[in-house]
């Protein structure tokens, strides 16, 4: 008996050293597959089975399958739940101990004449995952000491499948962690491409007569807001656009839109053809569910004029030069991609120097506080309204600083698009401006300003830009002597032009190329008369003269190809 | 700045003939009443204020017989005279 008990003690040692060994294996495999070719190594070698096999379940189709059976063809087998013993065991979740397979009729002796394999005991246990569910089944066969697996086989078997069921779940999770950060980098890779389709937050030099700054935050990685903008000649083409929904739908739907725009935008001088082209296109190309608001433009940086058309989208605001702020008139046609012949109107206004253009979307105004309010219409008109005048950077900082403190902690809802663009000359380079008040005497310094612009050459020009500056000045304070405020006069190049701009901040409208009498020059002496000269010069010597009112703002624009 | 040098039979302008400085000029040339010369020599600029002064005057001498002869009139003052038909009511060279 003592050697019995020394057999059976040796046994019960080298079975736990084995078990510690595989524990160790499992402990330190990833890869579901080098994990279960190592359990079935060890796993024969602790219960002293010809062989191990490993079932994996495959909860979508229901079925167990094996790769791993050392020495049997590569082809895998499946089992479907209740067939054969492992098939069996799947079913009742219970272990199956079988001395021998050709007594039990669970057993299926195709495999053994298949293969010519001889089958004679079988020991199998289910693996269950800590929370009960199926993962598969370990099956040793033939034990190699004795005709069949005893007690201490199964609680072997059993511990053996803990371990492999705790390495499998491990393994899993590891699969589904390396996925879900493989799909963060898609997503930020994603971000940065759509992040790189927008133009970035400016493109105003200082040589150029408009001061431009956007910025979007999207609330996901990426994000259904779009903003565009691009200088040809003397028209600045803008747009800004929101992509119903969220998420990565929206933001193929967004790079559609900002692509179709921009690639339109050479064909179209006019914002709504624009903006039916891009719709027709949209509606093509997204599904029925799917919209975009959208409002466009093209501002004209000679005269002012803009010229929009709004899809859908929020009116923008209107900063003007004297301080104050208005939502911007527009007739709101369809948002893009529900109509494919929708006719949206085209609409036009003049920026008057100094003015701005403030664009939004929606999430904007609807950032929510923790106590669930708005931002609301209201509160960006508030904040413009301190900031009117600033550069448009400082427009766009005001307004996300005031969200920003608004919504505090909340989490960010919805994209936040924002871009401001205002109108003017800005300072430096081949520019002169000044104010001067609204009397005669100005002239001598009108003139010094002149002298400034002109001192480094032009001077064949010079002669009828000073004649013209002249005229209309006096011409403003003569038909304007009470109007409030100083005039200003801006000088500058633009493609080879001298471009002249003349602007009284508080008048009525008049413009003195229609309004001025004409004058017949050719008439004898006897019926000449005084008045009327200065315009008639003006567009003599002068190759555009163009005239804009707007909120009080008389403009005169005055350009002569530099000589 | 103007500057008026009034002579015989003759006014001498330099600088420029502008609105901030027609008044000045309007009450010397309404003056004459005689045939007279103005000289351009030394004259930069003029403009509509300046061309109406020289209107005035030539209308003024016209009803008498008379009227005034532009001298050394050239480059942009002349276009500006054409561009106005002074060219055709006054004599010019």
């Amino acid at each position: 008996m003592a050697t019995t008990t020394t057999t059976a003690n040796d046994r019960t040692s080298r079975a736990l050293f084995a078990l510690l060994d595989l524990s160790k294996a499992l402990s330190s495999q990833i890869d579901l597959d080098a994990l279960l070719n190592v359990t079935v190594e060890k796993a024969s070698a602790v219960v002293e089975a010809e062989r191990t096999s490993i079932y994996v379940f495959d909860a979508v189709r229901g079925f167990l399958r094996t790769s791993h059976a050392p020495g049997i063809a590569p082809t895998e087998i499946e089992l479907a739940l209740g067939s054969g013993v492992a098939g069996d065991v799947a079913r009742t979740m219970r272990i199956a101990n079988v001395p021998d397979a050709y007594d039990d009729p669970r057993f299926d002796p195709q495999f053994d004449r298949r293969t010519g394999y001889k089958t004679r005991s079988i020991l199998a246990a289910p693996i269950t995952s800590s929370t009960g569910q199926l993962l598969g089944v370990v099956q040793s066969l033939n034990k190699t000491t004795a005709p069949a697996f005893d007690l201490a086989d199964e609680a072997l078997i059993v511990a053996i499948a803990s371990h492999i069921a705790t390495a499998m779940e491990r393994a899993r999770l590891t699969v589904s962690h390396l996925e879900s950060e493989r799909l963060s980098e898609a997503l930020k890779l994603a971000s940065d491409i759509q992040m790189r389709m927008l133009p970035g937050a400016t493109i105003a030099h200082d040589d150029e007569p408009f001061d431009l700054y956007a910025s979007i935050r999207p609330a996901k990685m990426v994000g259904g807001d779009l903003y565009d903008f691009e200088l040809a000649k003397n028209r600045l083409y803008f747009c800004i656009g929101d992509v119903s929904g969220k998420g990565i739908g929206s933001a193929l739907i967004m790079a559609l839109t900002k692509t179709l725009f921009r690639a339109n935008v050479p064909y179209y001088e006019d914002a709504a053809r624009l903006t039916e082209a891009v719709n027709l296109r949209l509606c093509e190309e997204t599904g029925p569910t799917m919209f975009v608001t959208a409002f466009c433009g093209f501002l004209d940086l000679d005269d002012g004029t803009l010229r929009f058309c709004n899809a859908g989208h929020d009116r923008p605001f209107i900063l003007h030069a004297d301080g104050t702020v208005d939502l911007l008139e527009s007739k709101p046609g369809l948002a893009l991609g529900v109509l494919p012949k929708f006719k949206y109107p085209l609409q036009q206004m003049t920026l008057a120097r100094g003015d701005a253009l403030f664009l939004y979307t929606d999430g904007v105004t609807e950032a929510t506080n923790a106590a669930e309010e708005l931002f609301s219409v209201e509160r960006v008109r508030d904040v413009l309204r301190q900031c009117a005048r600033e550069d448009a950077s400082n427009v766009v900082d005001a307004v996300t600083r005031a969200v920003d403190q608004f919504v505090k902690n909340a989490p960010q809802a919805d994209d936040i698009t924002m871009m401001c663009i205002r109108y003017q000359i800005a300072e430096g380079g081949a520019r002169s401006a000044g104010v001067f008040p609204r009397r005669i005497d100005a002239l001598p310094d009108i003139m010094k300003l002149v002298d400034e612009f002109f001192a480094t050459g032009g001077q064949k020009t010079r002669y009828a830009v000073e004649l013209a500056l002249e005229e209309i000045f006096t011409n403003m304070v003569k038909y304007n002597a009470t109007g409030k405020g100083d005039i200003r006069v801006d000088l500058a190049i633009r493609d080879q032009d001298v471009v002249v701009t003349i602007t009284d901040f508080d008048t009525p409208r008049f413009d003195p190329v229609s309004e001025a009498p004409a004058v017949d020059v050719n008439r004898p002496l006897g019926e000449r008369r005084e008045g009327g000269l200065g315009i008639h010069l003006v567009k003599q010597m002068m190759d555009r003269i163009e005239y804009s009112h707007q909120n009080r703002t008389g403009t005169i624009t005055l350009r002569k190809r530099l000589n | 700045m103007l500057e008026i040098r009034v002579e015989d039979q003759a006014v001498v302008l330099a600088g420029r003939f502008d609105a901030a400085e027609a008044e000045k000029a309007r009450k010397v040339f309404l003056g004459l009443t005689e045939n007279t010369v103005v000289d351009f020599a030394r004259l930069d600029y003029i403009s509509s204020a300046g061309l109406g002064v020289l209107l005035a005057a030539q209308k003024n001498l016209s009803d008498r017989g008379k009227g005034l002869r532009l001298i050394n009139v050239s480059g942009h003052i002349r276009d500006v005279l054409h561009f106005s038909g002074f060219d055709q009511i006054f004599e010019i060279t």
